[in-house]
């Protein structure tokens, strides 16, 4: 069933109860709304946008950023309509590994309070929604030299992508017993009465807006966030009726920890075995024992040596000899790398996915802007730490030594890998994670092991901002993953 | 795909007799710490090499005098 609230003429009207009320429609809330509606359980679905991309939506994301700028995280790298940022995303899935959900991460920081093991019965169904069929998710070793390895082939799967959008629109609209009001903005969520010389300990109520201006109510058992990382700090801060500091942040967490895969190009390499690099990439991934001994974050590389470079337009000839003459000297390479991406035959560029370490100054905060339903617009500070940098070099040089070990490429590393006191540029994947952490006790997040917001009864968090660590690739899999065991909870929670 | 000699693409030749002196040594020691002893590695301009490049390189540097 759909409702468009745009076309309801009825203001202040209680929307309906539902056992299960859901927040976004990307893959965590989908997953999780098609799936307690398949066990029978009776669901809204709320989406603030329409079917279709809008820039009115869009808008709602603008705010500002600090830090690491100019990635237009907060405006573009995620989508505010049906299917949510599943419309954009590339496809890559890993699986988190049993590092991934250490409990004793390398930086210090509270770890996972739940494991691997507490997770693995719905991968295959996490897998079977993003269709990636029968690809191998599992690390092996690289083809045996002899000799050991600090790095494993790296597990990665590739989705066709799948936009849940477009796979779960026809089951969504004919579900009896799924609810979708989409142009339906979250703006506020209503505590219940608190009891006598205490705060409220459930969500009542929340409010939704269409973009007329006119405001609903919809009533549930539960609740749960689905609006990514940066959106869920975002309603928990500006829901402050009740509380003063937002929901669920008596400890101060919501919206600390933002955390990203650092995206680093770690320097150039000339092939040694062909045979290698036959299929023109290698990816790989730390063992564990690397990690462990090292004590830095996970991360997977990637070598490509595919530059073939191609030159066009009427003096592509005349093009072609320079470059072939230019790549015959080192300094002149340098110089023309200097004016743009200049690349030789026979070369390859390395490049990285890597965790970072969650840092409380690393945040989104709530600017003195509003939106158009007054709702405080948010800033989105990102920055890496000492344990980030040491991350990035280390594996940088652990992978430059393997190949030259293995014999399969020497490794030329760029000047800030080597060098301590040179800053690392660094890029991003557009994976929003932390910002509602979880952590066994509440001192330490902002949910439970069961993905509750601690201080409240009936309101849970979907999606990668749970992640008190980032884990060292894509993080779809693990979303969708988590979503389904989500579902499974609540679903014991509702008669 | 052919991929360039190491030793004349990937290596400045000013720095070849620098990079047989012990004094270059394994750099990377010195500035982090790896998982495994780096004394079979050296690292010359950025690139990360064997010793046993280095050989290749004296040779073609005897070569090229």
């Amino acid at each position: 069933m759909h409702a468009d609230l745009d076309r309801e003429s009825a203001s202040s009207a209680l929307l309906g109860r539902f056992d299960v009320c859901i927040f976004g429609s990307g893959p965590a809330g989908m997953t999780t709304a098609v799936e307690l509606a398949r066990k029978g359980k009776r669901v809204a679905l709320v989406e603030a946008g329409g079917f279709e991309f809008s820039e009115r939506s869009q808008n709602h994301y603008a705010g500002t950023e600090s830090g690491i700028q100019n990635w237009n995280a907060i405006r573009f790298k995620r989508l505010r309509y049906f299917g949510g940022t599943s419309g954009h995303w590339a496809g890559r899935c890993g699986v988190f590994d049993e590092v991934d959900f250490s409990a004793n991460p390398y930086h210090g920081m509270t770890g996972w309070p739940i494991g691997r093991r507490d997770v693995v019965e719905h991968q295959a169904q996490a897998a079977d929604i993003l269709d990636l069929g029968k690809q191998l998710l599992e690390t092996r070793p690289l083809r045996s030299t002899g000799r050991e390895s600090a790095f494993t082939h790296a597990a990665v799967a590739l989705s066709p992508p799948t936009r849940f959008g477009q796979k779960y629109r026809r089951e969504v609209q004919e579900s009896s017993n799924l609810q979708l009001f989409t142009n339906a903005s979250l703006t506020d969520l209503v505590p219940g009465p608190a009891r006598p010389g205490g705060v409220p300990t459930a969500i009542d109520h929340a409010v939704v807006r269409n973009y007329a201006g006119r405001t609903f109510k919809i009533a549930a058992r539960h609740y749960v966030l689905a609006l990514g990382a940066v959106e869920n700090a975002r309603a928990l801060l500006n829901s402050d009726g009740a509380f003063k500091t937002g929901i669920g942040n008596q400890f101060g967490w919501v919206g600390r920890c933002f955390m990203e895969h650092l995206n680093v190009e770690f320097g150039r390499f000339v092939v040694r075995d062909p045979v290698i690099f036959a299929k023109g990439s290698i990816e790989v991934a730390p063992t564990p024992a690397l990690l462990s001994a090292e004590r830095i974050g996970n991360g997977v590389l990637n070598a490509d040596s595919t530059y073939q470079p191609e030159d066009y337009g009427r003096l592509k000839d005349v093009k072609h000899a320079l470059r072939a003459g230019a790549c015959k000297f080192e300094t002149v390479r340098e110089f023309a790398r200097k004016f743009g991406d200049f690349s030789c035959v026979g070369e390859g560029v390395i490049t990285s996915l890597l965790e970072q370490a969650p840092n409380r100054d690393s945040r989104v905060t709530l600017t003195k802007a509003v939106d158009e339903f007054g709702l405080r617009r948010a800033n989105l500070h990102w920055q890496i730490n000492d344990a980030d940098r040491r991350t990035v070099r280390t594996l940088g040089m652990a992978f430059a030594a393997d190949m030259a070990r293995l014999d399969w490429a020497r490794v030329k590393l760029h000047d800030y890998i080597l060098n301590p006191k040179l800053e690392i540029p660094v890029g991003d994947h557009a994976h929003h994670m932390g910002t509602t952490r979880m952590s066994r006790e509440a001192k330490d997040g902002v949910v439970d092991a069961n993905c509750r917001v601690h201080s409240l009864d009936n309101l849970f968090v979907a999606g990668s901002s749970v992640f008190p660590t980032g884990g060292g690739t894509s993080p779809t899999l693990t979303i969708v993953t988590l979503a389904l065991r989500l579902a499974r909870h609540v679903s014991t929670l509702v008669p | 795909m052919t991929a360039p000699d190491l030793e004349v693409s990937g290596l400045r030749r000013g720095l070849i007799a620098l990079a047989l002196t012990p004094a270059m040594g394994p750099l990377v020691a010195s500035t982090l710490a790896p998982a495994e002893p780096w004394n079979d590695l050296v690292v010359i301009d950025g690139w990360v090499l064997l010793r046993s490049d280095l050989r290749d390189i004296s040779h073609i540097a005897r070569q090229s005098t």
